[in-house]
């Protein structure tokens, strides 16, 4: 019997990031699962708001940043 | 401008090349070291540490990592160092316990899983992120800025940490979970 993945499974390959990995039927299974599961679904979109969140609090240059730059290149050239 | 060209300017003393470094790779650095839980002057140290001593090494550099690679391996050893005196040690099977606690005996949702994915992020969600990124590990928040804010791909954030891929799938399960718990309770709370 193949594999049928359940919320949990689902949930899990999503935060790990292995829903993208792995063998070719384990990402349909998953896939096919998402399509129908709206619960899944809200957790995902619940997952991707943390990462892109995340993205714009720690992936942007702060204000300061500039400043900080020139204090690291006077330091390092001394 | 390539790891390659970079490494031959800075070895050669190029004027300009160091500038160039700092341009490069400050403040990607810079974001790491705090959100892995470093004051302002703390991480702007770690980094200045960081890149000195890449720097006083650069002619033993071989290459054999990515220059990005090599720069948060260093970083995240600093940080660590920095953090271990406050490290608080996180109980693994909390989290763990919290998600099987989420589902029935059949793997199937007990409720529907509630945040604020709609929202846009203000001040606000920014303090929460904050203040939910304090009850991670040192490696589980490494884990999460490598891969989801740096886009840092699976090897290499492998290689900075230390860990295995299948540890890295663990950490990032862990640190998604923790920040989801701890968002919904917030937003359940305002």
């Amino acid at each position: 019997m193949s594999w049928i993945p359940t919320c949990s499974d689902v949930a899990r390959s999503v935060s790990d990031g292995s829903y993208d990995e792995g063998p070719g039927g384990r990402r349909v299974m998953l896939r096919l699962h998402m399509a129908v599961c709206w619960f899944c679904r809200r957790y995902a979109a619940q997952v991707r708001w943390i990462d892109r969140a995340a993205k714009a609090v720690w992936g942007a240059p702060a204000p300061g940043d500039e400043a900080v730059k020139r204090r690291l290149i006077a330091r390092l050239r001394s | 401008m390539g790891d390659q060209d970079r490494l031959r300017d800075l070895k050669a003393r190029r004027p300009g090349s160091v500038e160039a470094l700092v341009e490069e790779f400050a403040s990607p650095l810079l974001a790491a070291a705090r959100s892995w839980g470093l004051s302002e002057p703390d991480a702007e140290e770690a980094v200045q540490d960081t890149l000195t001593d890449f720097l006083v090494a650069i002619d033993r550099f071989e290459g054999r990592s990515t220059l990005k690679t090599f720069l948060f391996g260093v970083m995240f050893h600093k940080c660590s160092e920095r953090r271990r005196k406050n490290k608080r040690e996180q109980a693994t099977e909390d989290m763990e316990a919290a998600f099987a606690g989420r589902f029935g005996s059949l793997g199937v949702w007990n409720s529907l899983p509630r945040g604020p994915e709609e929202e846009a992020v203000n001040g606000e969600l920014k303090s929460w992120l904050e203040e939910c990124a304090r009850g991670l590990s040192d490696e589980q928040r490494a884990a999460f800025q490598l891969k989801a804010v740096e886009g840092v791909d699976t090897e290499d954030a492998c290689k900075i940490i230390g860990v295995s891929a299948t540890n890295l799938g663990v950490l990032l399960f862990r640190a998604r979970n923790k920040f989801r718990e701890c968002l919904e309770k917030k937003w359940k709370n305002r």
